[in-house]
């Protein structure tokens, strides 16, 4: 059976004629249409399994036709064609579940890259475990807490598009974690996963490092160099710490992020690479912005699919799940004879803080196996600075539990504020998104709320 | 120099990429679209939306033949539009301008003239 014609739908004429030409000069059969009604139509007729859809359209909104498509046949793949004023509504559009965005004008070869993509990922077969489950876990995550069954659910929704993925939450989280799962999950599973530390690497040489460079190019050049975007063709490139990346290289991504094109350092002649790109940061990216510290443009482009991982404080019962596996893992490394958490751990656990998150908690476990023999972690092995902060996290926050109006009294206006946050998150099992909607606020308010009562607390 | 409004190593790229048959069809259709957004611009009725619509297309057409000035005054027009109370008419008159100008030159040389330029480059 022979494959069904791509499906484009775009009003201006000449651009049509442009297209079509590109695309069955490159061998792709192509269905034209000039309107919503038509293309609509000409969707329900051939059931194509990629659709290039301009976003402006003289009698209905593309954003609006792209989801009653998707309504229709969820797994096609939509690539939405925008000019540059209307970036905004592509990055909508990304999050409405189109596969990949395009910025008119776009050069031929940026275009029959992002097409073929779209029919390599549509062939794909669908993976056995997405239709079952969306919210069990993912790669080497543990934990079933609601606020990681959002995080699964969210990759899993996400992995199958080109879709950029920009993963924020405080150092610990398992940014990095999240990032190969959503490369493992995706149809590059096979290709390369790439990561960079843009915070690691002195700006001078972060350049190189991202797009390579030629031997003798600049002092110190001994060799040819690949770099990452490079090294990650046909697969992912996940950038860390993406705020602590100079600004002038900033303009050097946004670019690449265009027309898929790298210019190692040292040569005259670009080369086309087929990269995904994940990045991440632990801080504010919207604050980087109006600091000045992170092109705005910049992030839009990579800002199109947002992931927040959860704290491990707001993750209930998850602490202890990760603790045993982490136990486990080390008796073993360590040849001890750990086998389990004493009840009073478990419960000390998940009254913790945890500010350094995961990675904390691996510390406190090594150390904990390290000094002593088990079979039982009790609490007098843990660290005195943990059982200190355990002794003073009640007092931090109660919940609101049964108190009447009567109870708030002679408390502060911010004191009933964060009784009330916190009495929400808890009766959401720890859901910060959920919480958050119940009480008609951004989860980011509570987010940066959460932070204040940290940091007074010291 | 009206050949500095016109990159041509863009245009020169387009003819290989659609090939010499559809060239003249696709020239021609281009410089319809340009003055059309161009009438839909003046057009009585016109207002902040239309000029939304009418310079997303003109970033879009114009950027495809390389017509980098009207691209970009577009573009600027476009973002003023975004932003309520931005006065747009200064930029509307150089906009068009420029486009009179990238119409006449495709208008007065057309696409055989081009092609025979592009191959001097």
């Amino acid at each position: 059976m022979s494959e069904a014609p791509l499906l484009l739908i775009e009003d201006t004429p000449s651009l049509q004629m442009v297209y079509q030409a590109v695309l069955r000069g490159a061998g792709h059969a192509v269905e034209s249409a000039g309107n919503a009604t038509d293309g609509l139509e000409a969707f329900r007729r051939l059931r194509p399994g990629v659709v290039l859809l301009d976003l402006i359209l003289p009698d209905r909104d593309g954003l609006d036709l792209m989801e009653e498509m998707l309504a229709i046949a969820p797994r096609t793949n939509v690539i939405v064609i925008t000019a540059n004023g209307s970036i905004k509504k592509a990055v909508e559009a990304m999050r409405a579940g189109a596969h990949e965005f395009l910025v008119k004008p776009f050069d031929d070869q940026r275009f029959l890259h992002a097409v073929e993509n779209a029919r390599a990922a549509h062939a794909a077969p669908v993976a056995a475990d997405e239709a079952p489950s969306p919210r069990a876990p993912l790669g080497d995550f543990i934990g079933n807490s609601p606020a990681m069954q959002e995080v699964y659910a969210r990759i899993r929704s996400v992995a199958r598009s080109m879709a950029t993925v920009f993963i924020t939450g405080e150092s610990g989280t398992g940014k990095e974690l999240c990032a190969q799962a959503i490369h493992s999950t995706s149809n590059r599973a096979s290709g390369p996963f790439v990561a960079l530390n843009c915070g690691a690497i002195p700006a001078d040489l972060l350049e190189s490092e991202v797009f390579g460079h030629l031997k003798g190019s600049f002092t110190g050049a001994i060799s040819d160099k690949i770099g990452a975007a490079a090294a990650a063709d046909g697969g992912t490139l996940f950038l860390d710490e993406i705020c602590e990346m100079d600004l002038n290289l900033q303009t050097k991504l946004l670019r690449f992020l265009q027309t898929s094109t790298i210019q190692p350092v040292g040569t005259s002649k670009p080369r086309k690479v087929n990269v995904r790109i994940l990045c991440a940061t632990n801080r504010d990216p919207m604050e980087c912005v109006r600091r000045g510290q992170f092109r705005e443009d910049l992030y839009y482009r990579l800002h199109v699919v947002p992931i927040h991982m959860p704290p491990l404080r707001e993750r209930g019962a998850d602490v202890v799940e990760i603790a045993e596996s982490l136990l486990r893992r080390f008796a073993e490394a360590e040849q001890r004879q750990f086998t389990a958490l004493s009840p009073e751990v478990k419960e000390i656990f998940q009254r913790l803080n945890w500010p350094g998150n995961v990675r904390q908690l691996l510390n406190v476990l090594w150390n904990v196996v390290v000094l002593n023999e088990g079979p039982l972690v009790t609490a007098s092995m843990l660290p005195l600075d943990l059982r200190q902060g355990a002794a003073a996290a009640p007092a931090a926050v109660k919940s609101l539990g049964t108190l009447t109006l009567d109870a708030l009294a002679g408390r502060t206006l911010a004191e009933i504020e964060r009784l009330v946050i916190e009495d929400a998150i808890q009766r959401h099992n720890g859901s910060v998104p959920r919480a958050a909607r119940e009480l008609d606020v951004s989860p980011s308010t509570i987010y940066r709320k959460r932070e204040g009562w940290q940091k007074a607390a010291g | 120099m009206l050949l500095s409004r016109l990159d041509l190593s863009r245009l020169k790229s387009l003819r290989l990429i659609t090939g010499d048959s559809l060239w003249p069809e696709i020239m021609a259709q281009i410089e319809t679209d340009l003055r059309q957004a161009r009438i839909n611009l003046i057009a009585p009725d016109s207002d902040r939306n239309a000029m939304r619509v009418q310079t997303h297309v003109l970033m879009a057409v114009a950027g495809t033949i390389g017509g980098l000035r009207v691209q970009r005054l577009a573009e600027v027009l476009n973002t003023a539009v975004h932003e309520e109370g931005t006065p747009t008419e200064g930029l509307l008159d150089l906009l068009l301008q420029e486009l009179d100008q990238l119409c006449r030159l495709l208008a007065l040389h057309g696409a055989d003239w081009m092609t025979t330029e592009m191959e001097t480059q």
